[in-house]
């Protein structure tokens, strides 16, 4: 199986030459110890045995090229000709190297596509990506909820049957699935009375820890930021999906602080989040706040004892918090809360035992590297970037060697490479997914009435 | 030849009808449209309703951007619907042609009402399927009637259409609005002011904004504002909290000759949202003007990427990569500088002078200033302003002058004239009735400041899509 997926690209990679063989034969082919300049980037990068056969590629620069693929070991060779159209000139690269990893990886992602544009959107939903092909499905649109906003997709554990996501707008709140049933409750409306933003279920399936936050989207007048986005408020809140009861605790249920970002470890033992003081008049002021990660302990779905902070920083403010075993993954920037408009944020790992602290240099670019997600067996994370053209969020996946280093990001495949330019969507909160979630559109128009 | 004479009518009929007629109608349509040669176009496409008929409209609107090329595709498709209905009918047993003639003229109304080319694709999809079908039909001989009667015929429906046309409210309106936005969105100032005149602007008041923009970027502001019938400041700027299609277009517009790209770009992005594709051309290429413009060279490029996937606009893209080549790219702003940017609000004076404290000074922006002053009646900030910005007026403008003259005595000189005229309107206030004082100086700044109510509150206001 593992052979026979490789002999699609050394057969592409044939193919593509012989097609091209017209066309570059009366070519002179200079050798060149550089690798070739192509887009994307996979040159030395290290994919899951079930992508090795995806990477498609073309000349940054738009020339014209061919290549072949050769297989030694878990290691491709792919050696590149490149040409410009009409010229009799050509450069043969040095081959370069893309490592195959026998660690698994899930056979699916799901993420949101939406234009980054600001407030309003037209079109957006829920999507679902098997990592072994390019095929590409819709979970649920947004006009299946009467055109509204679809966001904050989670699954337990990634197992495709269950899921949740808010929908904003009329008849919103948080649609729940369990397997072929779907139900929506406004959390607005029950409980603490206060509607659910970040989701993070509990390994066991059982709870479902929300943050609630008041936010506020502005534009900067000018420069490279087009917007900027803090909270004038935020809570935690702990669902029981048993329930329905909502629980908190003072110290995430309060005026001085906000309190955003769940994360649970991986025994659903401590509940990690993101914490600031809440300041008056934010927007001018919104430079002062960084948020650190803080914990707390829970047990049979209640908090215990009081939180404690895992670290706080003068100068990064702390998002989106992820652990696996030792090992936390967070998103920071240089304040504030939204790190996707910032272009400064960027990825950093703490080993928890250690305490040893540092930016993922090998995962990090010039531009907004911010949403991570493990794998279930935490070989890989996937994370979205902004660093092709500063605006449309990519999608890159990396693997981990469980010692604290990540091999160099690629770009999630697409059939053809141009798609990643000409796509006029961003990738939102990528996440592995164990199985095929199905297509909801339907179920979820039946359940708005549409 | 006789069987072309009627077509023909039909085709000089449409294609002078839609030129005379209806010409920014469609290239508004262009504006507001979009074909992209790429895989997540179609895809959308085909998940909506009427795939074949929309892509088929889209690719076709595409050309309406040139202003001769609507004419002559709704009167191709006049014609091709007569043929294949002449065709369908003759197969029936129905040989006269003026039922054809009919028919083409029920298609070209349908073409003239539609907001976009995919109704008219969509019928003429149809009549293709029926002429297809009659083809399995046996051919019956039919009878024409004479020629004379074919042709009358035939002139008699082309005239009634024109006239439809031409005297259809709705019709006439979307044609004053497409000529409007699409001067607009050209910076064609003067003929912008050409369209929205005082007295149209009487009639049509979503046309104030778009002139005091036209007077603004002509210089004219403060020598012309009055003579339109401005009641508040709604009239100037809009409700800014409003996310109409208009209002978001006037908005994306007023910040590019503001010279604030950044406001721009959100207004074009968030107008692009109200759209049918989520996008426009017309978006499209102002995302990549203006991000051209930001010095963001690498989004530009993206954006003519994706504008070369249609059909027309390689020239376009051309000319900005060429701009490109011999530009150079702004480096993005550092942490410490991105921290103190002021955030835009809702209040437009308050944005006006957000860009000027923060040197964002444009030829316009100083008058549009004063001019908000004037209208939200606040005589003493904008005395101490104009004071502050004497030198940029050799000789005050007109209405800078009839405000100084509320004041007192003025701390700048202005005119005999103006002071001349002062004292007459005082007179006249003693001497004559409210409405006859208000008839005879309608278009100055007394009447605005003494007879209009107060603007209304504007409250900042946010919106979250998380």
């Amino acid at each position: 199986m593992f052979r026979f997926k490789l002999l699609f690209p050394a057969l592409a990679g044939l193919a593509v030459t012989a097609v091209l063989a017209g066309s570059c034969s009366q070519v002179h082919f200079q050798e060149s110890d550089a690798l070739p300049d192509i887009f994307p980037d996979y040159t030395e990068v290290t994919v899951p045995s079930s992508m090795a056969g995806l990477l498609s590629f073309e000349m940054a620069d738009g020339r014209e090229m061919s290549y072949t693929v050769k297989q030694e070991g878990n290691t491709l060779f792919y050696s590149v000709k490149a040409w410009a159209k009409g010229s009799s000139e050509g450069t043969a690269y040095a081959p370069f190297k893309v490592y195959i990893s026998e660690d698994a990886i899930e056979p699916y992602i799901a993420y949101r596509l939406i234009e980054p544009n600001y407030e309003g959107w037209k079109e957006m939903g829920l999507y679902s990506r098997e990592l072994a092909s390019y095929k590409e499905k819709a979970i649920v649109r947004n006009d299946a909820v009467g055109g509204g906003c679809v966001n904050c997709h989670t699954f337990p554990g990634g197992d495709p049957s269950r899921m949740l996501f808010h929908v904003r707008g009329k008849g919103g709140g948080t649609v729940f699935r369990n397997g072929d049933s779907l139900r929506i409750l406004n959390l607005a409306t029950v409980g603490l009375k206060r509607q659910g933003t970040y989701p993070a279920w509990h390994p066991s399936g059982r709870y479902v820890a929300f943050s609630s936050n008041s936010t506020q989207q502005s534009f900067p007048i000018r420069g490279s930021q087009p917007v900027e986005v803090f909270d004038h408020f935020s809570d935690l809140m702990l669902m029981d999906l048993q329930t329905d009861a909502i629980t908190t605790h003072p110290a995430l249920f309060n005026e001085d602080e906000m309190e955003t970002f769940p994360a649970w470890s991986p025994d659903g033992e401590v509940l990690y989040y993101c914490s600031a003081p809440q300041l008056a008049d934010i927007g001018p002021n919104r430079a002062q706040i960084r948020y650190a990660l803080k914990a707390i302990r829970v047990q049979d779905g209640a908090f215990q004892g009081e939180p404690w902070t895992v670290f706080a920083s003068d100068s990064l403010s702390v998002s989106f918090p992820r652990v696996y075993g030792k090992w936390l993954l967070f998103t920071a920037s240089a304040y504030g809360t939204f790190p996707i408009w910032h272009q400064e944020a960027d990825l950093w790992l703490m080993d928890m035992e250690s305490g040893a602290l540092r930016r993922v240099d090998e995962l990090c670019s010039d531009d907004t590297d911010s949403y991570h997600s493990w794998s279930g067996n935490g070989c890989w994370v996937i994370f979205s970037s902004r660093r092709l053209d500063g605006r449309y969020t990519r999608l890159f996946i990396s693997h981990f060697d469980g010692e604290g280093h990540f091999t160099k990001p690629f770009l999630l495949p697409q059939k053809h490479p141009e798609h990643n330019t000409l796509r006029l969507k961003s990738y939102n909160i990528p996440e592995f997914v164990q199985g095929d979630p199905g297509e909801l559109s339907p179920a979820v128009s039946k359940l708005f009435g549409l | 030849m006789k069987k072309f004479l009627v077509p023909l009518i039909l085709f000089a009929g449409s294609f002078l009808c839609t030129w005379l007629l209806q010409r920014y109608t469609f290239i508004y349509q262009e504006y507001t449209g979009l074909f992209l040669n790429t895989g997540d176009y179609f895809s959308s496409m085909f998940q909506g309703s009427l795939p074949i008929s929309g892509i088929i409209g889209d690719f076709l609107t595409q050309f309406f951007r040139f202003s001769v090329y609507a004419p002559l595709i709704v009167s191709l498709g006049v014609v091709l619907a007569y043929f294949l209905t002449r065709s369908i009918f003759s197969r029936l047993g129905l040989g006269w042609d003026v039922l054809a003639a009919a028919c083409a003229c029920g298609l070209w109304v349908v073409i003239a009402m539609a907001p976009t080319a995919r109704r008219g694709v969509f019928v003429l999809l149809i009549l293709l399927a029926v002429w297809a079908l009659s083809r399995l039909l046996p051919r019956k001989k039919a009878k024409s009637l004479p020629l004379a009667w074919e042709l009358g015929g035939a002139l008699f429906l082309t005239a009634g259409v024109c006239l439809f046309i031409g005297l259809n409210p709705k019709l006439r309106e979307t044609e004053k609005t497409a000529e409007l936005r699409v001067a607009v969105a050209n910076y064609d100032w003067d003929r912008v002011l050409a369209i929205a005149t005082p007295a149209e602007t009487a009639q049509d008041r979503g046309l104030l904004p778009f002139a005091g923009l036209a007077l603004g970027e002509k210089g004219q502001l403060a020598d012309r504002l009055f003579q339109y019938p401005v009641h508040d400041q709604a009239d100037f700027d809009f409700n800014q909290l409003e996310d109409s299609e208009t209002v978001l277009f006037f908005k994306a517009v007023l910040y590019e000759t503001l010279h604030c790209p950044n406001e721009a770009i959100h207004n074009f992005a968030q107008l692009a949202t109200l759209q049918e594709h989520g996008l426009s051309f017309l978006v499209l290429r102002h995302l990549l003007a203006d991000n051209y413009q930001m010095g963001n060279y690498t989004l530009a490029r993206k954006f003519g990427t994706i504008l070369s996937r249609s059909t027309l606009h390689g020239q376009y893209v051309g000319h900005f990569n060429a701009l490109m080549e011999q530009g150079t790219p702004h480096a993005p702003d550092s942490v410490g500088f991105r921290k103190t940017v002021p955030l835009i609000s809702h209040d437009p004076l308050y944005n006006l002078l957000l860009l000027e404290s923060n040197g964002m000074r444009s030829p316009a922006s100083v008058d549009r200033i004063l001019c908000t002053l004037l209208l939200q009646r606040k005589l003493d900030r904008f005395q101490s302003l104009l004071l502050s910005v004497r030198d940029r007026y050799p000789t005050l403008p007109r209405y800078y002058e009839e405000a100084l003259m509320l004041g007192g005595e003025p701390p700048l000189p202005v005119s005999e004239a103006t002071r001349r005229r002062y004292t007459d309107f005082q007179n006249a206030a003693s001497r004559l009735s409210p409405a006859e004082v208000q008839k005879k100086y309608a278009d100055t700044y007394w009447i605005y400041f003494l007879s209009v109510p107060a603007e209304k509150e504007v409250v900042r206001k946010g919106r979250l899509m998380l």
